[in-house]
């Protein structure tokens, strides 16, 4: 299906100087797309130069415009010496590629069944340098012409759309969940090439913007003809991480859920169930496996013998049993959703994850495909083990020290519907939602004693005592009063040593590590009178004496499982019996497929006065790591609107061997840091915190919070508590208003839904915009920016400069978002912000990989 | 750990207007740490190193604001920080806002780097910080620059260019005036004077001694120069000066005190003859430059010395114009109308002058 791409340069502003002695400036444009280059002409000494060029046409096959962004270069002409670079812009050409049958579109005559919307990309986009970042903007509009082409052996994948919203859009039902697919692309770090020695950074940095774009258009690609392959029509839940693996090169990851959607239709378009058959022919012709190389090894290969998984701390070890259910999602059962439509999940077991130890050498993707292979079936046979037919709100995670890297794969065990997922059965009155935390497996066909209780809502199914999962809290599940942040931070000490020395030195520490931070979110959870985590997080960080593990969640009470154990009885409660599993030989035995299984059998009484109670927050703010915010109906709140979405980027040297303790309380002091920022704004929810460490350079700690501002308000109508549940709140907030601090006193909200649309760009990491309605999705965007500097001290310091980049690469997603004709950008992720600096050089480098969807919300009711 | 990097960064700007005044202020970040931490509900702890990174951060946003600052419009435009607009207008409303004290030394002096130089005097006496008398000085310059040549009202002018509120755009236009006409402000004699009388002296003559709105060439910066031409007939005046005398002291005998009355019959020659001469030499540039010295020196001094009181000078002044065009003297309508135009400006100056 080749395509016309069609561009047109309108105008400069704001250039900078780039001619001292005239103060001006000669622009020109250099449009360049694959291997074709366009130049404008010369715009003499005008810091806003008019250019109005003609139309510049690419005539490109489509899969070269998924991989290729279009690069937009001005220049300074200059006669008698080489021109000058002012700066770039790189667009990405996917939204143009967006398949209309997945429109939503405000004008439903509009969207015809397969045809491939023309629109156009058009707008004021900052010009951005590395060296200098933002110079000024250039207006440009690009415009696409497909010809239709159903050659089934294409390379190309336009059509399939992403989402990186973690729950089924706005606008669309979820017809069929086809499962997992992720692709994973290795490539030469252009930093590390010999040629770096030799030619200036911003070549370099430039270098490898440009192939950051690429790969992230070239993973796209390939997961888009995966999921061709699957006979589904777009990917959900996609997450995206570039993996710096330094002189090794740099990897780069997607993972999603490929899906079949159909847009709620509103009964206006007759052929609305063509849309999905469209791509449902595909899927019955036959798959090429030579065009389609997938990146993953054969999995065929089942698992022998016994499995075995983590979950609520304890071992189970259950023989195999295979599951029907199990063809139904491909190869992997998992899903990359942490929010599922009701009644889709029928029961949550419980985490489940798998880590590996890898020494890094000149490996390709195979050899990395691999090491995720393994550690993707660990995770499925843990799945298993718990009779869990899938692993729901499934991510990995990697983190690289030198040549030793430690991936993690993790998810919730759980067992789902069919994959067909027609209906939406309404919740009947009378079910009080607690099935879902039902355990899914016979009591008695565990080895080991458990403790199971009686579910304390319906009295028939069983429960575990407490339980941790990664996804957000299920719908109409009863949640009893209280909700609040709980982490964990374990920072283990380890020798400083080389290559497989170092790989082993990690993998002994590792177990010990889960164990502390197990250990440590169980007693924090009992010390919050909760019994369960939603939204759990677990990442790693490795340094090079330090290896440091963090988990953050939401503690809630639910009302199924049994009653929270006060701290008291806690000590009680675990030596009886608190089994801890890890198969401590795992990373060592790269080729084995049948693990063996040992067990650790640990009684801890004296861990009960490592508990530091996490500060809680002040008066006013609810707190989670979830999209929802499990607490707010709970105190007659209701989200209204959005506020901020906020970045907080904290680094400092560390002493060489810093302490859990130091770090959790560095952490606590970042949270009282946002609390205190966030003072003018309460009642308000901090929701979807997403913390990062990172070990940038020896002996530095990088910490990154990400989250999202929003304004509570009170609920107009309240809701009828049981009088007593009440009571005990007021109680408990009379009696928490001692500790905490009190920025402000408690107020009525001042919050109100927005009314009409809200000025610029909003930017949230949510799924959802509160008080607004998602009208269209307008594509998938994913920005990789280098920022370097030399100068530091000069401007204003490392504050300033990181402070600067963050709010320069903010700039350029909203007047990209703008470009595509859309409003707000959800989903919001930061994967990757890496800092360095060398403060003798007066030198500092940082990246940044943001992401989302573009999307157009409306406002009015 | 003191960080090397504590930032935080939000989508939309949020600016606190009680750090962002401490900032336009010329305090240095230590100083409103300690001011902000000084106001704040003291209740955690470590509440100073919140206090300290929540206005460094501020400070940082204000500094990479700042050059916009300099070009309000361009604040609109960039793409750099989103700001909503009621946001904005707060960033430029307070970076334009003046003290009067600084703006009253600033008037009349050359708008030069090296005067710039010289700010640290007017920060002593002041007990402004140096650092918010350059920004001061830099917005009048700026501003004056960008409207000194341009066409048009000046008031709109600047209104347009800077975004400023009406209130404040009339008092950077009056600034401007000043500038442009080079009206002497600085010599001992006049340094009583606050920089509220002289804006509104200035405004008075921008109102009525300038062309009047709706010519062609109208423009408040440029004085009528017909009408300054025109003033030299009231010359005229002075050899009626008896006639004047009689119809001024019978109109304004009933309102005045016995005491001032007799010392106004007595002295009235004088007075009706710096009102008089002032008049006839605005047409001559270096007259002009010294309105203000010659009002101060030849009317306001001796009213001083005789114990006037606000009411005499009012009835005086009221009494004077009026009685002025009962007189045949003046008879072609322009004098009458230059008349007017003079004596409204002059009453409105001398009653803001004349400090009690």
């Amino acid at each position: 299906m080749p395509g016309k791409l069609k561009v047109k340069i309108i105008a400069g502003r704001n250039l900078p100087v780039m001619d001292r002695s005239s103060d001006t400036t000669d622009a020109f444009v250099e449009i360049k797309l694959g291997s074709t280059t366009y130049k404008t002409d010369v715009c003499r000494k005008s810091l806003n130069p008019q250019w109005n060029s003609d139309w510049y046409k690419f005539e490109m096959e489509d899969s070269e415009l998924q991989d290729e962004p279009l690069q937009i270069r001005l220049m300074d002409y200059d006669t008698y010496s080489a021109n000058d670079a002012i700066g770039k812009v790189y667009l990405n050409l996917n939204p143009l590629l967006l398949p209309s049958s997945l429109a939503v579109s405000h004008d439903p005559s509009s969207c015809s069944a397969s045809s491939v919307k023309g629109i156009s990309i058009n707008g004021w986009l900052p010009v951005y340098d590395t060296m200098h970042g933002i110079r000024g903007e250039v207006s440009i509009v690009v415009k696409l012409e497909l010809f239709e082409d159903f050659n089934k052996f294409r390379q190309s994948s336009c059509g399939i759309q992403f989402f990186s919203s973690n729950f089924i859009p706005e606008g669309y039902t979820l017809k069929t969940v086809h499962g997992f697919v992720e692709e994973l692309v290795f490539a030469d770090d252009p930093e590390y090439q010999w040629i770096d020695k030799i030619r200036t950074p911003r070549s370099t940095n430039e270098a490898r913007q440009t192939l950051f774009f690429k790969l992230n258009g070239e993973v796209k690609r390939k997961i888009g003809l995966k999921v061709l392959d699957l006979g589904a029509n777009a990917v959900v839940g996609y997450r995206q991480c570039f993996d710096l693996e330094g002189e090794c090169g740099v990897v780069v990851r997607g993972l999603g859920t490929a899906v079949t959607l159909d847009v709620t239709s509103i009964p206006t378009s007759p052929d609305s169930s063509g849309k999905t058959l469209a791509p449902r022919e595909k899927e019955n012709g036959e798959k090429d496996p030579i065009c389609r190389r997938s990146s993953d090894s054969d999995i065929s290969v089942t698992p022998r013998g016994n499995s075995l998984s983590i979950e609520k701390g304890k071992l189970h070890i259950t023989p195999q049993r295979p599951l029907d259910s199990f063809d139904m999602v491909g190869d992997y059962p998992f899903l990359t959703l942490t929010k599922y439509p009701p009644g889709f999940v029928q029961h949550v077991a419980g985490m489940v994850s798998a880590r590996g130890v890898k020494l890094l050498g000149v490996d390709e993707a195979e050899t990395r495909d691999s090491w995720w292979t393994e550690l993707r079936l660990e995770v499925r046979s843990h799945a298993r083990a718990l009779s869990c037919n899938a692993v729901i709100a499934y991510t990995e995670h990697t983190t690289v020290c030198e040549d030793v890297c430690i991936l993690s794969a993790s998810g919730t065990a759980a067992v789902i519907d069919h994959k067909d997922y027609e209906v939406v059965p309404m919740l009947s009155p009378d079910a009080n939602g607690c099935k879902v935390y039902h355990v899914p497996y016979n009591e008695i066909s565990h080895p080991f004693k458990m403790k199971l209780a009686k579910c304390s809502q319906c009295k028939k199914g069983k429960v575990g005592e407490v339980l941790m999962t990664s996804a957000e809290l299920m719908d109409g599940v009863k949640v009893i009063h209280k909700s609040g942040l709980i982490q964990a931070i374990v920072c283990r000490h380890k020798r400083e040593c080389k290559g497989e020395l170092n790989a082993k030195e990690v993998s002994d520490a590792l177990p010990f590590l889960e164990y502390e931070l197990h250990t440590q979110l169980m007693h924090k959870l009992s010390a919050a009178g909760a019994n369960a985590i939603v939204g759990l997080r677990v990442e790693l960080c490795l340094g090079e004496r330090v290896l440091i593990g963090h988990a953050t969640g939401t503690a809630v009470t639910l009302a199924a499982l049994p009653a929270p154990t006060s701290p008291i009885d806690l000590e009680e409660a675990h030596s009886s019996d608190d089994d801890e599993c890890e198969d401590l030989l795992k990373e060592l035995e790269l080729s084995s497929g049948n693990k063996d299984t040992c067990l650790l059998e640990i009684s801890d009484n004296g861990a009960a006065n490592n508990i530091t109670i996490i500060g809680a927050p002040p008066d006013g703010y609810l707190v989670s790591t979830t999209q929802c915010i499990p607490g707010a109906i709970d105190q007659g709140l209701t989200p209204v609107r959005n506020l901020q979405m906020f970045t907080q980027l904290w680094k400092a040297r560390m002493c060489p061997l810093p302490s859990s303790a130091t770090i959790s309380a560095q952490f606590n002091r970042l949270l009282q840091g946002v609390y205190f920022k966030l003072r003018g704004m309460t009642p308000c929810a901090l929701v979807n915190l997403r913390f990062k460490i990172d070990i940038p350079q020896q002996d530095d700690l990088q910490i990154s919070v990400v989250g999202m501002v929003v304004g509570l308000a009170e609920s107009e109508k309240k809701i009828d508590n049981n009088e007593d549940g009440k009571m005990e709140r007021l109680v408990e907030e009379s009696s928490s208003k001692n500790s905490t601090p009190i920025y402000r006193p408690v107020r009525k909200s001042i919050h109100t839904p927005p009314k009409e649309q809200r000025y610029g760009v909003d930017v949230t990491p949510l799924h959802y915009v509160a008080g607004g309605k998602i009208v269209s999705y307008l594509g998938n965007l994913n920005f990789f920016f280098i920022r370097e500097s030399s100068c530091i001290r000069e401007t204003g310091g490392l504050s300033a400069f990181s402070h600067g980049f963050v709010a320069e690469v903010l700039a350029i997603v909203r007047a990209h978002v703008t470009a595509i004709g859309g409003n707000a950008l959800v989903s919001y992720t930061m994967s990757e912000c890496h800092l360095t600096n060398n403060a003798h050089k007066n030198q500092a480098q940082c990246l940044l990989n943001v992401g989302g969807d573009a999307v157009f919300v409306s406002y009015s009711e | 750990m003191i960080p090397d990097v504590d930032v935080f960064i939000s989508n939309y700007t949020i600016v606190d207007p009680e750090v962002y005044k401490l900032w336009v202020d010329g305090y240095t970040a230590d100083e409103a740490v300690e001011v902000v931490h000084r106001n704040v509900f003291k209740n955690a702890e470590c509440t100073l190193e919140l206090v300290r990174s929540d206005v460094f951060d501020h400070y940082r946003t204000y500094d990479l604001l700042e050059k916009m600052l300099h070009n309000p419009p361009k604040l609109a435009e960039q793409l750099h920080f989103q700001i909503e607009p009621l946001t904005r207008q707060l960033l430029i409303e307070k970076y334009y806002e003046f003290d009067d004290n600084v703006i009253r030394e600033i008037l009349g002096k050359k708008l030069t780097s090296r005067y710039r130089k010289d700010l640290d005097e007017v920060s002593d006496k002041t007990g402004v910080c140096l650092k918010s008398c350059r920004r001061q000085f830099d917005n009048v310059k700026r501003i004056f620059k960008a409207v000194e040549d341009l066409q048009g009202s000046v008031i709109q002018n600047i209104r347009n260019l800077y975004l400023l509120p009406e209130e404040l755009a009339k008092k950077y236009g009056a600034v401007v005036f000043m500038a442009c006409l080079r009206f002497e402000t600085n010599k001992r004699k006049l340094l009583y004077l606050t920089f509220d009388d002289f804006y509104e002296c200035a405004s008075a003559i921008m109102h009525h001694w300038t062309y009047p709105s709706g010519t062609w060439d109208h423009d408040d910066i440029d004085l009528d120069r017909e009408f300054l031409l025109e003033l030299r007939e009231i010359r005229a005046l002075m050899e009626k000066e008896k006639e004047l005398k009689h119809l001024v002291c019978s109109k304004i005998k009933s309102q005045m005190l016995d005491k001032a009355y007799h010392e106004l019959e007595y002295n009235f020659r004088i007075y009706s003859r710096s009102l008089i001469s002032i008049g006839c030499n605005l047409h001559r540039n270096r007259d002009l430059k010294d309105l203000f010295l010659d009002l101060v020196e030849k009317c306001i001094e001796p009213w001083k010395q005789v114990n006037w009181t606000q009411n005499d000078l009012k009835a005086f002044l009221g009494a004077y114009k009026v009685g002025a065009l009962q007189l045949d003297t003046l008879r072609d309508a322009d004098v009458k109308q230059a008349w007017e135009r003079y004596m409204m400006v002059l009453t409105c100056c001398l009653l803001r002058m004349y400090h009690n």
